[in-house]
């Protein structure tokens, strides 16, 4: 089993979780479960309700849309990640392609945490407003470029 | 009308008593001192320079506001009310003084002195009042009390204007002594303002600067000026708003023409003057208190606006036809009793549909600029026509002419334009209802409402019902009527409110009865209510018989009501079996009565109901235990603060558990701070614990805080800041201890210093539990740093502490340097010592070597560095730490880790078992 500083060097790599201060996902790190996972074992399906993310410690696991596969999760690899934050739909069914461990943290638990932690909320609030600012940097650029020719 | 109009006027309550009197007392003062020095202004003005130079003056006033507006508003930063307003009215009489020695050279220099002088100790004396008004009076009281002392101030306006008159007639006291006497007054005001403080500051809570307002956020005059080009709404109130201060000029200098040339002597005018202001104001007041409001009613905002500028139209047609003193006064007196009373009404409601935040940032720039730029330029105006152009009074009555033909124009554009932008506001729920201190009986604005009753949108329904609230109109009332049956209790509730509001004598008791059956309890309660309050036999004996009723939920709701709205008498009667019943009653009926009967403990004061209570802390449903938790605080029954602790660790409870505990108040400080620093208790409960003790305001909570922060961990050190930082920023009069803030301050720094050296020894590393470490202390020492700004905002302004942290931190070399100017010219030279180095474009060894002289602590090793983290107060640090040395362990790092093996904290001692692989 992972201990909570092992679980936060993995967290620290995930791209939802980047600006959180590592003292404040040694608590997203307590609420991350350990599993195994064997080949064939479905996470999600396609259409079904969000409610996890997962990080991948061993093993991959595949992601398929109509029968045809978008990626493959390996080690440190993470998939399900907006699920923490809306319950929209799964865009994709998760299937593991071999056996192997995974980190699942779910919604209902990450949001209690941040209802306990107004510091863990801030991170993730200014995480999420500096995406949207640079999307929006990115948008005025491109208009910007559009116009220019 | 009657009632309504002494109802507005005289709601003065219990305990209110002697400030309200105190107050109205200053107001007095002041405008008695302003109509002195009005007239007296007026007389030695015009009989020494003549009203020629009133367009100078006019000028003068102008450009003189912006730096003393300026000046002051930089020493209300700086000063607390009482002491600026106490400066400020020392600065009045030492420059009465002075005025009255500088008159008796008689150079005309300074009579155009002591008018701009006058005008503005008119603007800043009645100011400063309300400033202190605000301060004193919260939202609800100043609904009340404000008219009550716009009568003080009436009548002070007419005592000083007839005192005058008698003072310089009778009395034969020359006009210029006139100001010993307003220096006097001024002495007394000053003793006033220190009574009033001191009532103020014994009282409950501390005055909170800015409390009624949130801290506006600076906005630039460009983004007002975008505002103001992009409504048509606030155009056309700009421009109304600018012909009325035009025109009121021209008038006032025909006005001042004429009565210099009717009264040769001094004395003779300045008596003239001095009357025809007081009864003038007199006449507004009478005007505004008996005729306002029905002619709003009849003609509404559109009638209201156009008044003046009718009035003015007739007036100037007379003063064409026979120019004279008689037509001046008639001119003058139309001016100045409409401008002050309907008019003044109309053009505040004009900017009734104009979203909140847009009049936030333009009305204070409009009443500012566009007032005074507009006199400012009729001063140039009337320059040219009365000093270069010599026009006579009935001259200067034909540009006047063409000024109320524009004015005119402006209103009737406003017509339209208000009707629509009131219904678009109305849609977007934009109306602020805070403005709706009198009540809209518009009938344009009315019939919108009326329109918005029908919709079926509910929420629009609810809005406009609280926006009819208090409105007595009978078309009104059988719109209302109906709502009473509507499907939202939403709307249900709203309507029983603004009936009870609206001091219904009854007339719906039979609507109104039909919903005690009402499915929504919270309606039936409200419904109890309105029945009780109209009631043949008195609301209590009512009271009394629906709790006695068969049916639970009429009891529970009667319960209800008296926890809400019931006085004292009425709480002696929720008896003990009464309590017992609802207590051992069931079902979803009896969960409601529960609540209600928990909130019904906070105010019933019996201790001997604590076990009552503490039962319903633990009841099954939430509900109930989050309103026996804000009663417990309201009982202050100490007993019970272990419960709301214990609940604080409850996410579903924290929220009305700190309520709860805030409640308490002053008393229980001190044991909560205890509890702050007791590690036995969960740190979300500790940091909770920081959170209530910022929201009781009190110097104890200050102290306790301050007192803490050296016995507190990093983490909980951050919450025990920002409470006090909190605590600052709404009640700045607190004292914040020095040597605890310093002693703070000094661990920062010694902290900052440190994790620097580690920094250094750890260096570059590819290990994951060095590059984990390397990152943690990182973070570290960025929270040392905003720790420091925070505590700095403590004994700074905490707006410019943190524009300086913000430019320390930023990116951009220029701010940065700002920032460094900034706190060099700021900090105390003992602090900018050990904090300079740290801000400061030094190279980290120069930092380093700085902080081991500061400090002494030298971490040039490894095995040092470990020691030092380990043998602190941070258990994430330990932590990374000791993972850090998992495949490096020398024999000493390995009897440090040993150690840590029974570390308080679960995540060091897991790991130090992990690397010393138990």
């Amino acid at each position: 089993m992972l201990t909570v500083v092992e679980k936060v060097i993995l967290l620290q790599n995930v791209e939802v979780f980047e600006g959180i201060p590592t003292e404040q996902l040694s608590y997203l790190a307590a609420i991350a479960e350990e599993a195994s996972f064997s080949k064939g074992q479905e996470f999600y399906r396609f259409g079904e309700v969000s409610d996890a993310l997962y990080i991948v410690l061993e093993g991959e696991v595949g992601l398929h849309r109509d029968n045809e596969q978008i990626t493959v999760a390996r080690i440190n690899d993470t998939f399900g990640a907006w699920a923490l934050f809306d319950d929209k739909p799964r865009v994709a069914t998760a299937t593991a392609a071999e056996d192997g461990r995974l980190l699942r943290i779910y919604r209902e638990d990450f949001l209690d945490l941040l209802s306990d932690n107004s510091q863990i909320t801030e991170a993730v609030l200014k995480m999420i407003v500096g995406r949207l600012r640079g999307l929006l940097e990115r948008v005025e650029a491109n208009l910007g470029q559009k116009r220019d020719n | 009308m009657v009632k309504r109009i002494f109802g507005a006027v005289l709601d003065v309550r219990r305990g209110e008593i002697a400030l309200t009197l105190l107050m109205l007392l200053y107001y007095y003062l002041l405008l008695v001192t302003y109509y002195f020095l009005k007239p007296a202004r007026d007389g030695l003005f015009l009989v020494k320079l003549g009203p020629d130079q009133l367009p100078v003056v006019y000028i003068l006033i102008a450009i003189a506001v912006v730096p003393i507006t300026t000046i002051y508003s930089r020493a209300s930063r700086s000063l607390k009310l009482n002491q600026l307003i106490n400066v400020t009215t020392v600065i009045f009489i030492a420059s009465l003084f002075i005025l009255r020695w500088l008159l008796g050279f008689g150079q005309p220099w300074v009579f155009y002195l002591f008018y701009v002088w006058v005008s503005i100790y008119g603007v800043m004396a009645t100011a400063q009042f309300w400033l202190l008004s605000n301060g004193v009076f919260d939202a609800t009281q100043a609904k009340r009390l404000f008219v009550l002392f716009g009568l003080g101030g009436i009548i002070g306006a007419f005592t000083g204007g007839e005192l005058t008159g008698f003072v310089v007639h009778t009395l034969s006291v020359s006009t210029k002594d006139l100001l010993f006497l307003c220096a006097a007054i001024l002495v007394v005001c000053t003793l006033l303002v220190n009574a009033i403080w001191t009532i103020k500051q014994r009282g409950e809570a501390p005055i909170a600067h800015g409390s009624r307002e949130k801290t506006r956020a600076a906005v630039s005059y460009g983004e007002i000026f975008r505002d103001l080009t992009r409504s048509r709404h606030l155009m056309l109130i700009v421009g109304i708003i600018g012909m009325t201060m035009a025109t009121a000029s021209f008038v006032d200098v025909q006005f001042k023409t004429i009565a210099a040339g009717a009264f040769e002597a001094e004395e003779d005018l300045t008596s003239f003057i001095a009357k025809f202001y007081g009864r003038v104001s007199l006449l507004a007041f009478l005007f505004q208190l008996l005729i306002s409001y029905r002619f709003l009613k009849r003609f509404g905002v559109a009638g209201a606006i156009l008044l003046l500028p009718a009035a003015l139209f007739a007036g100037t047609i007379v003063m064409i036809a026979v120019p004279g003193l008689l037509a001046g006064m008639l001119l003058r007196g139309a001016d100045w009793t409409f401008k002050y009373s309907i008019d003044k009404t109309g053009r505040e409601l004009l900017f009734l549909p104009v979203p909140l935040e847009i009049k936030k940032r333009t009305k204070v720039f409009i009443d500012m600029f566009v007032d005074r730029g507009f006199r400012g330029i009729s001063g140039l105006l009337l320059l040219l026509f009365v000093t270069v152009l010599h026009f006579s009074v009935r001259q200067l009555s034909i540009v006047v002419t063409v000024f109320l033909g524009v004015w005119l124009t402006l209103v009737l554009l406003m017509r339209k334009e208000y009707v629509n932008a009131f219904r678009r506001a109305l849609e977007r729920r934009e109306v602020d209802l805070g403005d709706l201190s009198m009540s809209i009986v518009d009938p344009s604005t009315l019939d919108s409402l009326k329109t918005a009753l029908q919709s079926t949108n509910e929420r629009q329904v609810v809005y406009a019902v609280q926006m009819l609230t208090g409105v007595q109109d009978d078309e009104i009332k059988e719109a209302l009527r109906p709502l009473l049956g509507h499907e939202s209790d939403d709307v249900r509730f709203a309507v029983l409110k603004a009936l009870q509001e609206s001091g219904q004598d009854g007339e719906f008791a039979q609507e109104v009865g039909s919903l005690l059956e009402d499915s929504n309890p919270f309606v039936r309660r409200e419904a109890i209510h309105y029945l009780c309050e109209n009631a043949a036999e008195g609301d209590t004996r009512a009271l009394q018989d629906y709790l006695q009723d068969s049916d639970i939920q009429i009891r529970s709701a009667a319960i209800g009501c008296i926890a809400e709205h019931g006085d004292a008498a009425q709480k002696d009667l929720i008896s003990e079996s009464l309590i017992r019943e609802i207590m051992a009653s069931e079902g979803p009926e009896s969960e409601f009565a529960r609540t209600q009967l928990a909130e019904a403990f906070g105010s019933l004061n019996k201790p001997g109901y604590r076990g009552v209570l503490s039962e319903l802390l633990s009841d099954p449903s939430p509900s109930v235990v989050e309103e026996a938790m804000r009663s417990a605080g309201r009982t202050g029954d100490r007993e019970l603060v272990p419960e709301l602790l214990e609940r604080l660790a409850d996410k579903r409870y924290r929220k009305a558990a700190r309520e709860g505990l805030v409640n308490y108040g002053d008393r229980i400080v001190g044991t909560l701070s205890d509890y702050i620093v007791d590690s036995s208790l969960g740190f979300t409960v500790r940091s909770n614990l920081c959170r209530v003790l910022s929201r009781i305001p009190s110097q104890h909570s200050v102290d306790s805080l301050a007192a803490i922060l050296d016995k507190a961990e990093p983490a909980l050190k951050y919450f025990i800041i920002r409470a006090l930082n909190s605590l600052r920023a709404r009640y700045p009069d607190f004292k914040f201890a020095h040597s605890a803030l310093n002693d703070a301050l000094l661990e920062e720094s010694e902290s900052y210093y440190a994790i620097l050296q580690i920094l250094r020894v750890i260096g570059d590393s590819s290990d994951p539990g060095c590059k984990l470490l390397d990152r943690a202390l990182r973070e570290k020492i960025d929270q040392n740093l905003e720790r420091m700004f925070r505590i700095l905002g403590l004994r700074y302004s905490q707006k410019d502490i943190y524009g300086a942290y913000l430019g320390i931190i930023g990116g951009q070399k220029q701010l940065k340097a700002s920032a460094i100017e900034f706190l060099d010219n700021v900090l105390k030279k003992e602090v900018k010592r050990y904090l300079f180095p740290i801000f400061d474009t030094v190279t980290i060894d120069v930092k380093i070597r700085k902080g081991q002289e500061l400090f002494g602590v030298n971490l040039s090793d490894h095995e040092a560095s470990m020691k030092y983290i380990l043998d602190g107060s941070d258990p994430w640090l330990r932590a990374c730490a000791i993972f850090s040395l998992k495949d490096h362990l020398s024999p000493n790092t390995k009897e440090m880790v040993k150690r840590c093996r029974d570390d308080a904290n679960p995540v060091v001692r897991e790991i130090a078992c992990l690397v010393l692989g138990d």
